[in-house]
C-alpha cells in the first residue's frame, strides 16, 4: 500500500456518497487493494458510518483485488473453449468479463490477452462521425421513436417511446443514464457499440438530454471493459457533453435497474422494489431514463431517419467468426452462423438464444425465427439477443450447472427465492443434491414469481427449457 | 378509512396502510421475517407475497399499501409459494436454537408442516466468536433477513453490522468481522431483539436450558436513569429469578429499544450484596438489621447532630444518576428547606 499517495489523495476525493463507488475504484487503482483500514479511512473522510463502506466493498468482486490481478472468464462460452484450465498462480476465476467472442478470455489487469479484435458488419463499420441530433419537439421524437417500433435492447424488451414519454410526463429535475453493464453472459453488443461507435450512441444520448431537457447524464460502465472506457471518454470529451461515466466493480446485478442507482448512489447494488419505477423515482429521487446502450444508438439511427429494422446480434461459441452483427429482428439462428459468422465449427448441442437466462434450445431450433413470439412456443425469449452455439461435446447439465452457478453467485442475496434457488439448482445440476421433480418444479414455480428483480424471476427459464427439451437428462438425475 | 377486497370479501383499511396490517385487520394474518414496523420496509423474505389483482406477480405484504378497490388474494397459489419459501430457508438453517430464542421461522416451519428438501452444499457458515459476554451469534441460523443490520443503520446509527458479500459467500458480520467491542457498538442488544430466528441471542442463556415461552412477564420502570425506558422483567416461575429483559415495540417512552444496562445489566437485583432491607450500625460497630422508622430517625439524628455541631453547610447532598427528574426535584427541595443547605449535587453532572 502507497501510504503516502493515500495521505495526500484521501483530501482530494470528493465526499458526497455517490462519489463511494469512484473513490473506491481510484483507491484501488492509486493506493492499493481495498483493505478494512482503507475502506476504514474513506469512510472517515467522506462522514460515512465504517460498516456502510464495508457493506460495499465487499459487494464488488473486484475491489479487494490489485488492479493487475490476472482474471480468468468461466462464463459458460469461456468455460465450453477450456477457460479452467487457464486458471494458474495467483488467477481468478470471474463468472464472465463480456469478451465471449474471445473465449478463452484472460484479462491481464484492464488488458485482454491477444488484444480486443472485432468482427462485425453493418452500421458498426460506418465512419463514427461526430452529428448533433436534429432540433426536434418532444412530440415528434416520441412520434418517430413509437413509429420505429423501437424496444429497449437490453433484454427486457419494453417499448422505447413509451418510456420516454413516462419520464417526459414527471416534472423535472430529469436525469439520464445510459446502461452499460452489459454482463448477461454471452452479450457483448454494446462493446461493440462503445468501442466502434461511441459517437452514434452519444448522439442518442444527447438527443434524450434535450428531450429530458437536462445537464444530468451518466454511462455506468462495467470495470472490465476497459478499451471501451478509453473511448467513450475520447468521444465525450470531443463532443463536449456533460455526461459522467461511473465505473461498476464487478457485479453482473447491477445491470439490473434498479440495482444500478442504488450502486451509483454509494450503496450495496441491491433492487428496489417497485413501484415506483425509476422513470417515476430514480436517481436520487429524480424521474430518470435509463437505456441500454444500443437503444440509445438506434435512437440516434432513429432520430437520423436512417434505422433498418434489425438489431445487433452477438454471436459466441461453436462458431467461424464470432462476433457481433447488424442482422433483421426476425433472423434465424442458422442465418446468424452461416451468413455471418462464418459457420459451425462443430456439430451443435444446445443454443442460447439470447443471453443466460433466456433459455435453452436443441439444435432442431436452428430454423426459428429469433423472435420473442416464435421463441415463445419454445419457451424461451429472445432476451438480450446473444446466440452462443455449444457444441454437442458440452453436456447441457454441465451447461445448466456453469448457468445456475452464474446466477447463484451473482445473486445480491436481497431475496430469498433467488438467493436460496439459484444455489440449489446449481448443486442438484453439479450432482452434489438430489431434488424429487415435483419439489423442483415448485422451487422454480417460487423463484419466477416471488424473486424480486429479472435475475432470479428469469433464472428458471432455462432449466425449464432443458426438462422440456431434454427430458432424458431429468429422468436420470432424479431417479 | 378505504374499501378494498380481500379473498372475495370486503374488507376495510386506513388509507395508505401497508398490506400487512390491513389484512391483520381484517383477520388474515400474513406472516413476516424481515419486516419490522421499526424499520423502512424491505421486502426481501418474501413469505408474506398475497395476490393482487393487475400486478404482473404477487406483491410483499408488507412494503405494498393498501388502495381503494385493490383486490387481494391470500389463497389461490399463496399457501404454496409460501410453504416453498420456508423450504428455502430451511435448506441452509443448519442450528435452529443456539441460545434458546423463540425461532420464528421454526415455527412458520412447523405450521406449515414444510421441511427442507435438501441442504445446500454451502450452507455452513464460519463460525464466529467475540469475547464480549453478553451477546453471542450463530451464523448457521441466520436467514439473511438483514434486519438487525438495518436496525443498527435505521435506528441506531451506528456502524456495527454489516450484510458482507454477494453470492453464496454473503453473510451478516460485526463490521469487517471485527469483535463487537472493536465497533461503534454499544451492545444495546436491539440487534438481538430484532432478530426472529434467535441467531444473535443471550450470550449467558446458551445452554442454560431455558424455556422461553415459559417466562413470566413483568412489566417495569428500567431504574437506570431518569428517561423511564418500559421494560419486561422476565422471570422464571420456578425459581422466580430474572432470566433476562425484553421490551416491547407499543412501551411509548422508548419504543421498545434499551441500551446495554437496561436489557443486560440486571443481575444486581439477585446479588447477595444488595441491600433488601434498612442496616443500622450499633454501638458495636457492626450494622443491624433495623426497620425503616428506626433507620430514617437514625439517618435524622446523625444530619442533625452535624448541622448542630459544624452548621448546615457542612451537610451535602448527592443524588443518584438512577433518580428520575420529580426525585431529583425532591432531593434539591430536601436539601434547601429541610436541611438548609445548598451543596446539593448529582452523580449525573460529572
Amino acid at each position: 500500500m502507497d501510504v503516502l499517495r493515500l495521505a495526500s489523495l484521501l483530501d482530494e476525493l470528493p465526499p458526497e456518497r455517490t462519489r463511494l463507488l469512484d473513490n473506491l475504484g481510484r483507491l484501488r487503482r492509486e493506493v492499493g487493494p481495498i483493505t478494512p483500514e482503507l475502506s476504514d479511512a474513506l469512510a472517515d473522510r467522506m462522514n460515512l458510518r465504517r460498516g456502510d463502506v464495508h457493506e460495499v466493498v465487499s459487494f464488488y468482486s473486484f475491489l479487494q483485488v490489485p488492479v493487475d490481478a490476472v482474471r480468468v472468464c468461466t462464463g459458460p462460452v469461456c468455460d465450453c473453449a477450456g477457460s479452467r484450465g487457464l486458471v494458474a498462480g495467483g488467477a481468478i476465476e470471474v463468472p464472465c468479463l463480456g469478451h465471449c467472442d474471445l473465449a478463452p478470455v484472460v484479462l491481464h489487469g484492464d488488458d485482454v490477452e491477444g488484444g480486443v479484435t472485432h468482427s462485425t458488419n453493418g452500421f458498426l463499420l460506418e465512419p463514427d462521425e461526430l452529428l448533433r441530433p436534429r432540433e426536434l419537439s418532444q412530440d415528434e421524437v416520441l412520434e418517430l421513436l413509437e413509429a420505429s417500433g423501437l424496444t429497449g435492447m437490453g433484454g427486457a424488451g419494453f417499448p422505447t417511446w413509451r418510456k420516454w414519454d413516462a419520464v417526459r410526463r414527471e416534472p423535472g429535475p430529469r436525469v439520464v443514464i445510459v446502461n452499460a453493464d452489459e454482463g448477461e453472459p454471452g452479450t457483448i453488443k454494446d462493446r461493440y457499440v462503445m468501442e466502434l461507435r461511441p459517437q452514434l450512441l452519444l448522439e442518442g444520448v444527447e438527443a434524450a438530454m434535450r428531450f429530458c431537457e437536462t445537464d444530468g447524464a451518466y454511462v455506468y460502465l462495467r470495470e472490465e471493459y476497459a478499451t471501451a472506457r478509453a473511448r467513450l471518454r475520447e468521444a465525450i470529451a470531443a463532443r463536449g457533453l456533460p455526461v459522467e461515466v461511473v465505473v461498476g466493480a464487478g457485479a453482473y446485478i447491477c445491470g439490473e435497474e434498479t440495482a444500478m442507482l442504488e450502486s451509483m448512489e454509494g450503496r450495496r447494488g441491491m433492487p428496489r422494489l417497485k413501484p415506483p419505477f425509476p422513470t417515476q423515482s430514480g436517481y436520487l429521487g429524480r424521474p430518470t431514463l435509463i437505456n441500454n446502450v444500443e437503444t440509445f444508438a438506434h435512437v440516434a439511427l432513429v432520430l437520423r431517419g436512417a434505422r433498418q429494422p434489425t438489431r445487433l446480434w452477438s454471436v459466441t461459441g461453436a462458431v467461424a467468426r464470432p462476433g457481433c452483427y447488424e442482422a433483421p429482428l426476425d433472423v434465424t439462428p442458422r442465418t446468424l452462423i452461416d451468413d455471418y459468422a462464418g459457420g459451425l465449427t462443430a456439430e451443435p448441442g444446445a443454443l442460447v438464444p439470447g443471453g443466460a437466462a433466456s433459455g435453452i434450445l436443441p439444435p432442431a431450433a436452428l430454423d426459428t425465427p429469433l423472435t420473442d413470439e416464435a421463441l415463445a412456443e419454445w419457451g424461451c425469449a429472445v432476451g438480450s439477443a446473444a446466440l452462443q452455439v455449444f457444441p454437442v461435446t458440452y453436456p447441457v447439465q454441465r451447461l445448466l450447472a456453469e448457468t445456475m452457478r452464474f446466477f447463484a453467485e451473482e445473486s445480491c442475496q436481497k431475496c430469498t427465492p433467488c438467493r436460496i434457488g439459484n444455489r440449489a439448482l446449481h448443486a442438484v445440476f453439479a450432482g452434489e443434491r438430489t431434488m424429487e421433480r415435483e419439489k423442483l418444479d415448485e422451487w422454480l414455480e417460487a423463484m419466477a414469481l416471488t424473486s424480486i428483480c429479472g435475475l432470479g424471476q428469469a433464472a428458471p427459464t432455462p432449466v425449464r427449457n432443458a426438462a422440456a427439451h431434454w427430458p432424458e437428462l431429468f429422468e436420470r438425475m432424479h431417479a | 378509512m378505504i374499501e378494498f377486497t380481500l379473498d372475495g370479501g370486503s374488507a376495510s383499511a386506513a388509507e395508505g396502510e401497508l398490506l400487512v396490517h390491513a389484512l391483520a385487520r381484517n383477520g388474515v394474518f400474513v406472516p413476516t421475517l424481515c419486516h419490522d414496523d421499526k424499520l423502512v420496509p424491505y421486502g426481501g423474505c418474501r413469505m408474506c407475497v398475497v395476490g393482487v389483482e393487475g400486478a404482473p406477480r404477487p406483491q410483499p405484504a408488507c412494503a405494498t399499501r393498501v388502495a381503494e378497490g385493490m383486490v387481494v388474494s391470500t389463497n389461490a397459489n399463496v399457501p404454496q409459494l409460501r410453504r416453498t419459501l420456508t423450504e428455502m430457508l430451511l435448506s441452509e438453517h443448519l442450528n435452529a436454537s443456539p441460545g434458546g430464542r423463540p425461532n420464528e421461522l421454526a415455527d412458520l416451519a412447523e405450521e406449515l408442516g414444510a421441511e427442507a428438501p435438501l441442504v445446500l452444499p454451502d450452507a455452513k457458515r464460519e463460525p464466529y466468536a467475540d469475547r464480549n459476554r453478553l451477546m453471542g451469534y450463530e451464523p448457521d441460523t441466520c436467514i439473511l433477513c438483514n434486519r438487525c443490520v438495518r436496525y443498527t443503520q435505521e435506528v441506531m446509527q451506528c456502524s456495527a453490522l454489516s450484510l458482507e458479500g454477494r453470492g453464496p459467500e454473503a453473510r451478516i458480520v460485526p463490521t469487517w468481522g471485527k469483535s463487537w467491542l472493536d465497533t461503534e457498538c454499544e451492545l444495546c442488544g436491539g440487534c438481538l431483539a430484532t432478530c426472529p430466528t434467535g441467531a444473535i441471542y443471550e450470550k449467558f442463556l446458551e445452554g442454560a436450558g431455558v424455556e422461553e415461552r415459559a417466562l413470566e412477564q413483568v412489566k417495569t420502570t428500567c431504574t437506570f436513569c431518569g428517561v423511564g425506558c418500559q421494560v419486561d422483567l422476565n422471570v422464571d416461575p420456578q425459581t422466580k429469578r430474572i432470566v433476562k429483559v425484553t421490551s416491547k415495540p407499543e412501551y411509548v417512552s422508548n419504543d421498545g429499544n434499551l441500551c446495554v444496562k437496561g436489557r443486560f445489566a440486571f443481575n444486581f437485583v439477585h446479588h447477595p450484596d444488595r441491600l433488601t432491607e434498612p442496616l443500622v450500625r450499633g454501638d458495636d460497630g457492626e450494622l443491624h438489621p433495623a426497620s425503616w422508622e428506626h433507620a430514617l430517625q437514625a439517618a435524622a439524628d446523625g444530619l442533625k447532630g452535624v448541622m448542630e455541631r459544624h452548621s448546615p453547610q457542612a451537610v451535602g447532598v448527592l443524588a443518584s444518576a438512577r433518580l428520575t427528574n420529580e426525585e431529583n426535584y425532591l432531593i434539591q427541595k430536601l436539601a434547601r428547606t429541610g436541611l438548609k443547605t445548598h451543596s446539593v449535587h448529582s452523580c449525573e453532572a460529572t
